[in-house]
């Protein structure tokens, strides 16, 4: 607290000096006292979030603008609004990489390092793949609009600020614009009952599962005095004996709150029927950007605001071994590929889960961003073949609707086998390289300080693969052994936008399985320069 | 004199009575307004911290979830309004085709 005398503070005194001052070249306090200063500010600080800027713009003005003025049979142009957002943010950040404009901006709430580069770069590679997995499948479920694909937008823009920010309030504003964009994408498909129910599910557990993640950010806010994480891990290391207690309850609340989003178990209710309900494009998104949104926060926190609390790694260790249980378990007795995919992807949640765990000394956040990514690419890749299966009357998500895929339709079959090995952890698919980096890091880890935890969460970890081969397989004995029922199936609903995405998703979960270099080496650029602000 | 205790406990009242609001009542709207009470018991929090520490950053981010609740309240009967055009019903246990 900065007081101009001694004694009682005065009514501008209770502001933080942050909020008038900035650091101008050498780096001395420069009040901002002219609007010419304060625009001056703002352009310094602007740069920082470019990417962002260009989707807001293409979103408000591309997507909503032309959703007025179109007629409503080329409404399809909207979306390739949102693709022109996306190409010109994707310029942007790449400019960002390349002219290395790393630093911390707006009075400490928002930082551009490696680690959030990458996962911005991710959370617009998901996107890309959900614009184009749109196009074709809102035309048949006779909901294109630009709001739709402005949502999608906006749903991005929140992932990126959650990855930048280092600020509990930026975290928050980031997390709620990403989950209610997705709260209206899920029940996008107002007249199916389906989507209106799971959209009712994610919004009422979503909403109270953020209001007890707040809960435990005022506890926070209240046991060190700042929002800020980098105060925060300073204050919490410092804490005093008898406010260890208040510590760890903020800690859990945090727990809970951020459990929800990443679906892990027993936070994961909202899930399936989320996942089963939502049209299929935002189902891949949601079950990839939200989740890995949810992850960055995850990281930044546990391993750099909260490494000195004692009890964490525990309570989410037990998380993660009830998610591996409960989350195989369930997908075993799965008839609706998107329910099974939904429970695979809780699955997945514990094994991002191992790379935080094993922490950061020994590649853990390596290991969970590049799960991440490569999990990105196999699983939009299931999903986009799901979409195909998609047909005028036929909603073709049930496993029975995969009989005899293989005679019919070779390609797609064979490429939807590479993306379900590839989950399941296979080689030579990406699938394998992920679980073989999480599964380093966590032995590692357990070579160096040996605890009965870590241990089982590795056993856990190598059984759950063996089950999930079962389920998956599910879907490869339908596609190769099943006999299709009907003669006179009308054709795939092969679109340009499908098939880009299935080339792209396909082409990546192929090369990384054969090549795993470069995306090793993009991991360890993730983690590189990590909490140095 | 009122302590920042005083508005930790009240907070914490609240906060209780939301999420037993959230866990056992089955009226949609009622949860709802459950969820609010949360978040006014963060609100609380957030406000006493604040006169505690005299920094207004718990006000500003009180401010911020006040607006942000706002927000959730709309698109949250929105939804229900959707729901109830298709269904005819506000109470959680008659919400069940999905499942499994």
């Amino acid at each position: 607290m900065e007081t101009t005398g001694a004694g009682i503070p005065g009514p501008m005194d209770l502001i933080p000096r942050h909020y008038f001052f900035y650091t101008n070249a050498m780096n001395e306090p420069f009040p901002l006292k002219t609007v010419a200063d304060t625009l001056a500010y703002f352009g310094q600080n602007m740069g920082a979030l470019g990417p962002e800027l260009q989707l807001l713009l293409w979103a408000l003005i591309g997507c909503m603008i032309l959703e007025v003025l179109l007629p409503d049979q080329s409404k399809r142009l909207t979306g390739y609004a949102a693709l022109g957002g996306i190409a010109f943010a994707s310029f942007h950040l790449y400019k960002i990489y390349v002219n290395g404009f790393l630093g911390v901006f707006f009075n400490e709430t928002t930082v551009i390092d490696p680690f959030s580069i990458f996962f911005k770069a991710l959370f617009l590679a998901a996107a890309l793949l959900t614009v184009l997995l749109s196009l074709r499948f809102m035309e048949i479920e006779n909901e294109q609009s630009g709001e739709y694909y402005a949502l999608i937008l906006l749903a991005t823009i929140g992932m990126m600020v959650m990855v930048s920010a280092i600020d509990l309030l930026t975290i928050y504003i980031g997390l709620e614009l990403m989950a209610m964009s997705f709260y209206i994408l899920v029940g996008y498909l107002r007249r199916n009952r389906l989507s209106n129910e799971a959209s009712l599910k994610i919004f009422l557990l979503g909403a109270f599962a953020s209001g007890i993640l707040l809960y435990g950010f005022s506890l926070l806010y209240g046991l060190t005095g700042s929002t800020q994480l980098s105060v925060l891990a300073r204050q919490l290391a410092a804490a005093p004996a008898q406010n260890r207690e208040m510590i760890f309850l903020a800690v859990v609340l945090v727990i809970v709150g951020l459990g929800f989003k990443i679906a892990a178990v027993p936070f994961h209710m909202w899930a399936p029927d989320a996942y089963q309900g939502a049209p299929t494009p935002i189902t891949a998104f949601l079950s990839v950007g939200s989740k890995a949104a949810a992850f960055t926060v995850m990281l930044r926190l546990f391993l750099g605001s909260f490494v000195s609390v004692k009890g964490w790694f525990l309570v989410l260790g037990v998380v993660a071994l009830m998610t591996f249980v409960v989350g195989n378990l369930a997908a075993l007795l799965q008839t609706n590929v998107k329910r099974l995919l939904a429970y695979s992807s809780i699955s997945h949640a514990a094994y991002i889960l191992l790379g935080l765990l094993a922490g950061r000394e020994f590649g853990g956040i390596a290991a969970s961003s590049g799960y991440l990514l490569i999990y990105t690419f196999m699983n939009f890749g299931a999903f986009a073949v799901l979409i195909l299966m998609r047909r005028k009357g036929i909603p073709g998500d049930q496993i029975a609707d995969f009989n005899g895929l293989i005679f019919r339709h070779p390609v797609i079959a064979s490429l939807m086998l590479i993306f379900l090995l590839s989950l399941a952890g296979i080689p030579p698919t990406a699938g394998f390289i992920a679980k073989y980096m999480v599964f380093a890091a966590i032995i590692k880890a357990y070579m160096a300080q040996p605890s009965a935890m870590l241990l089982t969460l590795a056993i856990a970890g190598a059984v759950a693969a063996v089950v999930a081969l079962y389920y998956y397989f599910l879907i490869v004995k339908a596609m190769f052994t099943g006999e299709s029922q009907a003669e006179d199936l009308p054709a795939l609903s092969f679109s340009p936008g499908v098939t880009a995405a299935i080339v792209i998703t396909a082409g990546m979960t192929m090369w990384v399985g054969i090549f795993p270099d470069t995306i090793m080496r993009m991991a360890a650029y993730a983690a590189s320069n990590w909490g140095a602000w | 004199m009122i302590t920042t205790t005083h508005y930790l406990v009240l907070s914490a009242i609240i906060f209780s009575i939301g999420v037993i609001g959230v866990l056992t009542r089955r009226n949609v709207l009622i949860v709802l307004m459950s969820i609010e009470l949360i978040m006014n018991a963060v609100n609380i929090n957030m406000v006493a911290f604040s006169h505690q520490f005299k920094d207004m950053v718990g006000q500003a981010f009180a401010v911020f979830v006040i607006t942000v609740a706002a927000a959730e309240a709309a698109i949250g009967l929105g939804i229900v309004i959707a729901l109830f055009r298709n269904r005819e019903t506000v109470h959680v246990d008659e919400i069940d085709l999905l499942k499994g």
